[in-house]
């Protein structure tokens, strides 16, 4: 790209941002154009077919752009105006929504969940009476992921929320962090009753709209209508393709906007700014610092890349990572949508923030680009991070294994394949049904097709899934002795057969 | 009170034999300050502390750079401080436990996240999920979700065993894990577990695992006689601006807690073990991995906020506080006792340590002595760190000042009291702090609780003064005392920081009942 496009482009931005107000402060001056070399190379190297990124830098847009397309079948290119999933980065708007609602004396962040949502149980008495809204933001409720309720596909949110009551604790309540989607949601229900809008509508009209994002969707089942929209891509056996777009919209409040870099150097300004736009104030300046200042210890064998930069502090706030870097605080979260990534990193003393989206499943090169970014402005020596990040990456992946590698089959199957048909269920997740057809076995997951059963050895299938993904996922019966199929593993989860009605 | 180097203008060949000794003994330890200006800087900010003795040693690249003394073991004495004078550490003896259990992890005889109550059968928390699901690891990092409830070991004379039954009716402040909680009574029972595990009193495995292969040979596990020991320092506090001594405190029932007794020159030892990850003298004394895993952040404490933006984060490992200071990495624990002050502090990835000990209670030198170093070793721009906390502290004490003449002019002139004094005397007592003995002798009422005895002074309503009391930390306490509408007291509350004591009158046998006026 040439250099004139690249300062057309910033200019472009700067004009439509347009709220400089003459900052006077001095603006270190990083070369943006072999910045922008650098991003190019990077997009490259790591085989990403669309990238976006912006950065933000005392409240002006220093650099916005695009590289590559949109989609490997179209040549239609990436700019700054590409939408893509946001995914997790969404979690930011949905505390920021619940400050505004603290603001206005609605709640507070100590309030029990249950004094709101009367409905809640969850599986511990003491839990479901103590949860406060607190928790919800922290992950420290001591349940392990459920994802699963979610990716089925077919549960809308009150029922994923109705089955927590069958979830066991993982660790003691608020001991320990961990990510938790469902738990994170139930946050959106509350932004909703307290409201008295659906939480999609108070993003709209009380974060987008302020902020002049007109580029952004709350919720997935909006991005189809719109233009300019990227098309996600995994790398399946060492061949990017795109992949289908993952609805998240049961627990939209966790993960389900699609924006733009324009609009997120809008959401990246307002956070620098502490919750204002403009001389408006959004959020009252202690309920801002409450998103971000650390409640609990986070783990930092979330982000591999931190064995590179070896933070001496990894904790979350509301909604918010907070780490230190080089002495610099730094607020970040990442965003990872099937076949979707982004990543917002903020230095709060100095006023610089990046965001960056791209088409291609966990592309990891927005760490790269993250702390790219950063050393740039806090004027640290030049590190490829790019280069660094790809070999740690790759070394990872040739440690880790996969239900990938097609292994000779053993002994068959020690029954006749109709007895392993049939419906089985787990009171948490539902059901999973197995039905023969062409004298092969198939797999579904609620709405996930989860593709045809491959023997593996004896009653241990592969569930190989269709084009592109082929997933594998293993699934293994288990007999009941006298010639039926008792239950069925699969996901970690033992599912048990439902008895055929006479 | 003199508080400059005690080498100079000194006669007397008794003194300088002993000094001429203290020169030889002390080798290149004893040389040039390696911070030039250093002594300056540290007797002057003693002389505005009013601190009367005080010691450190610094410890950088595996050598001990520097050790001194500063001042007076007592006040009104002449015997000075030396590397070798004996300080109470107080809560930096938490690293010792808390190491010492990581070598008893490191030896497979006990692991983090096993129950306490694996190791001590009949230990026993008022929350019934806490109780039963309380671990090593919980009890070193602080995450109980108790309150201090001090008083319930404090001066109660009772033994470590006793504490231990006692803290089954010390209600919790917080959910279990929740939130990080200074807990002195479950550093102890993680020390009496590690007792148990090695079969073996917590003193001797302190000397014979740590003192003993470190060369600690000053060092003392727990205090119990005073009078027998040479180079010991006296206990100080302030009252009024004035400093004033005090007797050694009893800790001997929580002693894994904060009861060791050390020097400048044995503490560089254990500076050196720490920045050594576990090596001593090229002997491995503990596994990496355990002690790794008590420097790690456990919990962040939710401290620091405020301007000092020099410090972004504050966690908490296992004895250890860990945080942030000008970027760099700081393992550290400060100790407290009635009548000591110490620092101690590490920066890991400079392989830079520092501990200074002092005999004033309360004295914020050690802490502000320790991050001036630590700023001399970053090279950091300098700031007069005393200089600015003297300022603050002008500030806490005209609010100190303020609450004492409020408390006085609660005081109604001529008052009596609203029942006969014979009404209050009588046992009191409660399962958690023990028994209080209220008794009328010559007309005056006096209070026994524990160790503490003083006179109960009427102030106003049912209110009464109890005091002087015997420690720096607490020198005088409120009691208010409640009654029946037909005169009959009932109970006693005072509140102790955070914490409220209640004590119940316990029934006057029958045959006394009847001859009370």
């Amino acid at each position: 790209m040439s250099a004139r496009r690249v300062v057309a482009a910033s200019l472009l931005c700067l004009a439509g941002t347009g709220a400089l107000n003459g900052q006077s402060r001095p603006v270190p001056s990083p070369d943006l154009r072999a910045f922008d070399r650098y991003v190019a190379q990077a997009a490259r190297d790591w085989r990403v077919p669309g990238l976006a990124i912006a950065v933000v830098k005392d409240d002006s847009v220093v650099f916005a752009r695009g590289y590559g397309v949109l989609d490997l079948a179209k040549p239609a290119p990436v700019t700054e105006h590409t939408r893509f999933a946001i995914g997790s980065t969404t979690k930011a708007m949905t505390s920021a929504a619940l400050g505004m609602l603290v603001d206005e004396g609605k709640l507070r962040w100590d309030d029990r969940v249950i004094d709101y949502l009367p409905d809640l149980r969850l599986y511990d008495p003491y839990v479901t009476r103590e949860l406060t809204v607190r928790d919800l933001l922290t992950h420290r409720s001591g349940l392990p992921g459920t994802d699963l309720l979610w990716a089925r596909g077919d549960l809308s949110f009150t029922e994923i929320m109705r089955r927590l009551r069958f979830v066991r604790p993982a660790t003691s309540f608020r001991s320990q962090w961990t990510y938790q989607n469902v738990v994170y949601a139930i946050g959106g229900a509350l932004v909703a009753k307290l409201s008295g809008m659906p939480w999609e509508d108070f993003i709209r009209a009380r974060i987008f709209t302020p902020l002049g994002m007109t580029e952004s969707e709350p919720l997935v089942a909006g991005i189809e209508a719109r233009p300019n929209v990227a098309t996600p891509h995994a790398e399946v056996r060492d061949t990017v393709r795109q992949v289908p777009v993952r609805s998240t919209d049961p627990v939209a409040p966790a993960g389900s906007v699609w924006s733009s870099v324009s609009d997120m150097a809008k959401w990246m300004r307002f956070m620098l700014d502490s919750g204002r736009v403009g001389t408006t104030r959004l959020l009252a300046p202690g309920t801002f610092s409450e998103l971000v200042t650390p409640q609990i210890r986070a783990s930092p064998g979330t982000y591999p890349a931190l064995t590179l930069v070896r933070p001496h502090s990894f904790g979350y706030g509301l909604g918010w990572f907070v780490q230190d870097y080089r002495g610099e605080t730094v607020w970040m979260h990442t965003g990872s949508i099937d076949g979707m990534t982004a990543i917002i990193g903020l230095l709060p003393d100095r006023r610089t923030g990046v965001f960056v989206l791209a088409n291609l499943d966990h592309a990891e090169v927005r760490h790269a680009l993250m702390y790219k970014v950063f050393d740039l402005y806090a004027g640290n020596p030049e590190r490829d991070w790019s280069t660094e990040l790809r070999a740690l990456f790759s070394r990872a992946r040739a440690g880790g294994s996969a239900v990938a590698v097609r292994s000779p089959a053993g002994p068959p199957p020690s029954l006749p394949l109709e007895r392993y048909a049939g419906s089985y269920a787990d009171s948490t997740y539902g059901s999973v049904d197995i039905t023969l057809a062409d004298g092969t076995l198939h797999a579904r997951f609620g709405n996930e097709d989860l593709g045809r059963l491959e023997p593996r050895a004896y009653e241990s299938f592969a569930a190989v899934g269709s084009p592109p993904l082929e997933e594998r996922q293993v699934v293994t019966f288990v007999p009941d002795g006298v010639g039926q199929v008792a239950s069925l593993r699969a996901f970690g989860i033992t599912f048990l057969r439902v008895p055929r009605p006479r | 009170m003199n508080s400059r180097s005690h080498h100079r203008g000194r006669t007397g060949r008794a003194f300088a034999i002993g000094t001429l000794w203290f020169a030889l003994a002390s080798g290149p330890t004893a040389a040039q300050e390696p911070f030039p200006g250093l002594d300056a800087y540290v007797s002057k900010a003693m002389a505005d502390w009013k601190v009367p003795g005080l010691s450190l040693a610094i410890v950088r690249d595996d050598s001990v750079l520097y050790t001194k003394g500063y001042g007076v073991r007592k006040i009104g004495t002449a015997t000075p401080v030396d590397e070798r004078t004996l300080f109470e550490i107080g809560s930096s003896s938490k690293s010792f436990t808390a190491t010492l259990v990581a070598m008893l992890v490191s030896d497979g005889k006990m692991r983090w996240d096993e129950r306490i109550a694996t190791y001590l059968p009949s230990f026993r928390l008022h929350d019934p999920v806490a109780s039963a699901e309380l671990t090593l690891r919980d009890a070193l990092s602080h995450r109980s979700g108790l309150s201090r409830g001090e008083l319930s070991w404090m001066a109660a004379g009772i033994s470590r065993e006793e504490v231990l039954r006692r803290v089954r009716f010390l209600k919790p402040a917080w959910p279990f894990r929740s939130r990080w909680g200074y807990q002195n009574i479950m550093f102890l029972a993680a020390g009496e577990a590690a007792a148990k595990a090695a079969g073996t009193r917590w003193e001797d495995l302190i000397s014979q695992r740590l003192f003993g292969p470190l060369g600690m040979s000053a060092s003392i596990p727990v205090l119990r006689d005073p009078a027998g020991i040479a180079d010991l320092s006296t206990p100080h506090f302030l009252s009024r601006d004035t400093v004033r001594t005090k007797a050694h405190m009893n800790i001997d029932d929580m002693a894994p807690a904060g009861s060791i007794i050390s020097s400048a020159r044995d503490m560089a030892q254990w500076l050196r073990f720490h920045l050594g990850d576990g090596l001593f003298g090229g002997k491995r004394l503990v596994g990496s991995a355990p002690l790794r895993e008590i420097h790690s952040p456990q919990i962040l404490t939710g401290g620091g906020g405020g301007n000092d933006s020099l410090t972004r984060f504050h966690a908490y490992g296992m004895g250890w506080f860990v945080e942030d200071y000008r970027e760099a990495l700081v393992w550290q624990h400060g100790g407290n006792t009635d009548g000591m002050t110490t620092a101690m502090g590490m920066l890991p990835e400079r392989k830079f340590g520092v501990v200074v000990l002092s005999n004033l209670h309360g004295s914020p030198l050690p802490g502000i002595l320790m991050r001036y170093l630590f700023d001399r070793q970053l090279a950091a721009p300098m700031r007069d760190l005393s200089a600015e906390a003297l300022a603050r502290s002008a500030t806490q004490r005209r609010r100190a000042d303020s609450t004492e003449r409020a408390q006085a002019a609660l005081r109604v002139a001529g008052a009596q009291p609203p029942l006969p004094l014979s009404a209050f005397a009588g046992t009191y007592a409660d399962s958690l702090y023990g028994e209080a003995i209220v008794s009328l002798d010559a007309g005056r009422l006096s209070m026994r609780r524990g160790e503490w005895s003083a006179p109960l002074e009427f102030w106003s309503g049912s209110n009464f003064r109890w005091g002087e009391l015997p420690s720096a930390a607490i020198q005088s306490l409120f009691v208010r005392f409640d009654a029946t509408p037909d005169g009959k007291v009932r109970t006693l509350m005072f509140g102790v920081g955070a914490d409220t004591v209640y004590m119940a009158r316990k029934p006057e046998p029958a045959a006394r009942a009847a001859g009370t006026p």
